[in-house]
């Protein structure tokens, strides 16, 4: 993820005056402190454990699920047991099944969600704030405006109104986090934007579009990077937050919180399980993906992570 | 400081504006038909163009907008589509229910986060950091409705300590009418003290699961401006110099709460409509729920309303906070627009 911006530096010949952000740039010494947190912290060992599983049932769940995914039974409501692991829903569903399949769909829309909040985010930050004047005036305010909006409800409106679909779903929760990613990258170009090396890329007559994408672009990344895990949680928790109250995936599709509500009923009445181990695989892997992030932050910020 | 409330304001009107503007057009961009939901798919087209013109969809945007406005200036939401009743009034049933559960939620949450930040801020053991650390990032990375949905099962099916998860007061029960609808306050008012109690009970599961997870980023943010505070050249300075424990630990205090404001007011903002998640767990009618059934319904006006209040008060707190910030930090009051 973070390897391109880092395998290649560019523009190092116009050294920053910053010697720990320069050495950020610099690619071995960046692995050597994943290499360095992973060693010292257990909590960042158990976080990168629980993406990469999550990402391994991202790619390989659906096809290694004992029993079929969509496929009602009439043995409903069964408790755990040897055959059902995790036991039967409502519907006759084998929930450890499920529980496997629906990585594909949460992590992709939230992955999805997050690269297109992520690219749209940095271009119309770096672009608006790079050049002076009224745009990225115009942006910011907008932003606020957007801000602004339960966007919760905005998320629910949208998607219930225009069709329940993946797409749709991707769509509104990139939309949410757009914000994001353009004010962390606003933040880094303002202050980029005067540092010497600009203006002696600017010297040596490189043109206002070339200066941004090549020197400046390049040294705006990493806080945007170190957000990419957060998001990801977070995106997951929309996007089974919206399939739980039915305006998101719609079911027998497999999704973690359509799961939990087609579970909702019974849990009141005893009939615990078919809610509650979709719910552990969203707490695990956010919390996953929010640990990486954190750590991720301290390391590019050059810091200690423990 | 008058000076600085009037400068918020010229930016916080024009931004509710366009948020009511916005969602008037966007409803009507979307691609949904309202007048075939409601006509039935049997209609026919005589009865179709009676439901738009009643409806009022028949008009051009620009005049739909117009009454619109000319209504919400008076404070007129409309009438409901699918109840016919005035929009004001539903809402004014239903907000106040999110208010005591987001203002309980947010209330505990600060109380029980900011001492616990700071102390373990001004006392850092490897230990303590840890444990902050991984509760802050655990419980800031939780799914509420699956919580609350965990607490249900636990207080109420297996200890049957609390009330089963359904609404506010026990079914076939009703709350006091008026005069403020928010019942933690009205049964206080009319006296009943059992309905009180009752209302508190049915609170308490929906309350604790926004208290769980709002605890996390809030002892976070607490946590990370105490330190930041703590190593800060004036706190060092302040030291040096010789002033006691008591003044310095205000000081700390005091410019700590900066972040932690921003982030309450933006955190508020949200549960505002995330709160239809912990609303449908434990069947609480808040606006939230509101929302997402008048979306259902394809109910234009009630989800206009619905909107436009969440973000009226949702700017409000944006402008408490700011003010607080002012407040709390003079240089603020000066410098920012």
């Amino acid at each position: 993820m973070s390897a391109g911006a880092h395998s290649d530096p560019p523009a190092l010949e116009h050294a920053p005056a910053d010697a720990a952000f320069e050495e950020a740039l610099r690619p071995a010494s960046f692995s050597a402190h994943v290499r360095e947190t992973l060693r010292s912290s257990w909590l960042f060992r158990l976080g990168l454990g629980i993406v990469l599983i999550a990402l391994f049932l991202t790619v390989f769940g659906p096809y290694i699920t004992p029993h079929e995914v969509e496929k009602a039974t009439s043995d409903a409501n069964l408790a755990p047991s040897l055959s059902h692991w995790f036991g039967t829903d409502p519907n006759g569903f084998d929930v450890f099944s499920r529980v496997l399949a629906s990585a594909r769909i949460d992590v992709t829309i939230a992955l999805a969600a997050t690269l297109f909040s992520f690219v749209i985010g940095t271009f119309i930050g770096l672009l608006t704030s790079y050049f002076r004047g009224w745009p990225g005036e115009f942006v910011m305010r907008t932003t606020d405006t957007v801000q602004a909006f339960p966007l919760f409800v905005l998320a629910i409106i949208v998607v219930v109104m225009s069709g329940r679909s993946l797409r749709n779903v991707i769509l509104v929760v990139a939309l949410l986090n757009i914000p994001i990613y353009l004010r962390l990258c606003r933040s880094q170009v303002l202050t980029i934007r005067e540092r010497v090396f600009v203006e002696a890329a600017k010297a040596n007559g490189g043109s206002g579009l070339f200066v941004a994408f090549r020197h400046v672009l390049p040294n705006t990344l990493s806080p945007g990077l170190a957000q990419i895990p957060i998001t990801v949680g977070f995106a997951i928790l929309v996007t089974a937050g919206l399939s739980f109250i039915g305006a998101g995936v719609q079911p027998p599709t497999p999704e973690w919180g359509a799961m939990i509500a087609a579970g909702a009923d019974g849990i009141v009445i005893g009939k615990w399980w078919s809610s509650v181990f979709p719910g552990v695989a969203i707490s695990l892997t956010v919390f996953g993906f929010a640990v990486v992030g954190e750590a991720l932050r301290a390391i590019f910020l050059r810091q200690e992570w423990k | 400081m008058t000076l600085f409330l009037l400068r918020r304001l010229a930016f916080i009107l024009p931004q509710l504006f366009v948020v009511i503007v916005g969602t008037f057009v966007l409803l009507r961009a979307l691609d949904v038909d309202p007048v075939s939901k409601i006509a039935g798919s049997f209609a026919t087209p005589e009865t179709t163009a009676q439901v738009e013109a009643s409806l009022g969809l028949d008009r051009s945007l620009g005049a739909q907008l117009q009454s619109y406005l000319g209504g919400l200036v008076q404070g007129d939401l409309g009438e409901s589509w699918t109840t016919n009743e005035p929009v004001t009034s539903e809402i004014a049933k239903r907000f106040p229910v999110t208010i005591q559960l987001i203002g309980l939620g947010f209330g505990i949450a600060v109380l029980l986060a900011i001492p616990l930040g700071r102390s373990s801020a001004a006392n850092p053991t490897r230990r303590r950091e840890k444990i902050t650390t991984v509760y802050a990032l655990f419980a800031g990375a939780q799914p509420d409705f699956w919580w609350g949905l965990i607490f249900a099962f636990v207080f109420f099916f297996k200890l049957g300590w609390l009330p089963a998860p359904l609404g506010i007061l026990n079914t076939g029960v009703s709350g006091p009418s008026g005069p403020t609808n928010f019942i933690l306050i009205d049964t206080l008012v009319h006296g009943e003290f059992d309905l009180f109690l009752s209302a508190l009970k049915h609170f308490v599961l929906p309350v604790m699961t926004m208290t769980f997870v709002l605890t996390g980023p809030i002892l976070k943010i607490m946590r990370q401006a105490a330190l930041d505070v703590h190593e800060s050249e004036y706190v060092l300075y302040a030291n040096a110099a010789g002033f006691s424990g008591k003044v310095t630990k205000k000081m700390i205090t005091r410019n700590s709460f900066a972040p932690v404001l921003t982030v309450i007011g933006i955190l508020f903002g949200f549960s505002l409509g995330g709160a239809v998640l912990i609303e449908t767990v434990f069947s609480l009618n808040g606006i939230g729920r509101y929302a997402l059934q008048s979306t259902l319904n394809v109910d234009f006006p009630a989800i206009q309303g619905a909107v436009i209040v969440m973000t009226a008060f949702s700017l409000l707190i944006y402008l408490t906070m700011d003010t607080a910030y002012a407040l709390l930090d003079p240089r603020v009051r000066y410098s920012r627009v």
